[in-house]
């Protein structure tokens, strides 16, 4: 079963980099609240990973009119999905 | 009542607020309850680790101190980021309590083998 | 399945409270039960009464409360952590002499442990972080 990595924080806080230095291939990882400004390509960019599924909250992102500009790479989700997404991962960790 | 296997990811330094003396009772009631306790310093987090600390003029709860009350309440599986020590020039004979270096890799497998996952 | 919820971010200052409810409200829509939903650290705020929200915002205690009134899950405060922020029920407020009490009713003061025993009765304990 995967890891769900919650992200929290823009890249610039280090818990992106983090999550993306320990986390598994397949592993998911979830931007949420000021986290999906990790979502966007030239963040992405430097992020030198493609084995994991990424997903963005679409309150958050919508909230922060980013809508157009989230990486397609990025699955832009709703609150039951990010209910789905714990339900088929465990543990789940929180990057700040 | 099920005995999860519990992780401690502590990022932070000592004495930023309430936070790290908070995280470090919350383990020590992990430990009481007869959890499967892990803690892994990283990042700031290491910092905890330091030996000397004196907050006696600061008047706040020594966490240096309070981190050696982990073996008394069975938490024994104490792990340290071995970059996130060199990042800030620091050894283990710079340390507390002897927590075993880890690196990335370790980490993450750490992290799958456990169910629950707190952050600080 | 069955959840925990570990809110750790204050009110206002961090988002975490607020993104706690959505999920918790998907979570109890889809048919999922929440153990227990614990407030720790700089979280135990929003269990102040004496907070006015303004008038154009949601207020997320007040939110909260209402899920809690409705779902019946229970709305965890650490004991250590809310007196130390003066988040204080009417009993405290007595036994410390102070000058009033500030405790949301919808929200049950409790010790440290609750949050290691909903650890231990959920599938799944999600943390909502400063």
């Amino acid at each position: 079963m995967g890891t769900l990595h919650i992200v929290n924080k823009p890249a610039t806080r280090g818990g992106f980099a983090r999550c993306l230095a320990v986390a598994s291939a397949n592993d998911h990882v979830l931007f949420i609240e000021d986290g999906v400004y990790c979502a966007l390509p030239a963040v992405l960019a430097g992020a030198r990973r493609e084995d994991l599924l990424l997903h963005a909250l679409g309150t958050d992102v919508h909230a922060r009119g980013i809508d157009v500009l989230v990486s397609p790479q990025v699955e832009v989700i709703d609150e039951r999905r990010f209910v789905d997404l714990v339900v088929a991962c465990r543990p789940i960790v929180t990057w700040s | 009542m099920n005995k999860k296997r519990i992780l401690i990811l502590v990022r932070s330094p000592p004495y930023a607020g309430a936070t790290s003396y908070e995280t470090l009772e919350a383990v020590l009631v992990a430990g009481v309850f007869e959890q499967a306790v892990t803690v892994v310093f990283m990042d700031d987090g290491v910092f905890q680790l330091v030996r000397n600390q004196d907050t006696g003029e600061l008047g706040v709860r020594n966490v240096g101190k309070g981190l050696r009350a982990l073996d008394t309440y069975d938490v024994k599986e104490l792990y340290v980021d071995g970059a996130s020590l060199q990042q800030r020039g620091l050894t283990a004979a710079d340390l507390e309590v002897p927590a075993k270096p880890v690196d990335a890799v370790h980490i993450g497998n750490l992290i799958r083998l456990n169910d629950v996952v707190l952050t600080s | 399945m069955k959840f925990a919820l570990a809110v750790f971010g204050a009110p206002h200052s961090s988002q975490a409270s607020a993104s706690a409810l959505r999920f918790a409200e998907a979570a109890v829509a889809m048919g999922h039960e929440l153990v227990r939903v614990f407030f720790y650290h700089d979280a135990v705020y929003l269990a102040n009464e004496l907070t006015v929200a303004p008038q154009d915002e949601i207020d997320v205690a007040t939110s909260w409360a209402e899920f809690a009134s409705r779902t019946h899950v229970e709305l965890a405060v650490c004991i250590a952590a809310s007196l130390k922020r003066g988040i204080i029920d009417e009993n405290e407020s007595r036994r410390y002499s102070k000058a009033a009490s500030s405790l949301n009713p919808a929200f049950r003061v409790v010790g440290l442990g609750q949050l290691i025993e909903a650890s231990m009765a959920a599938d799944r304990v999600v943390t909502f972080a400063a």
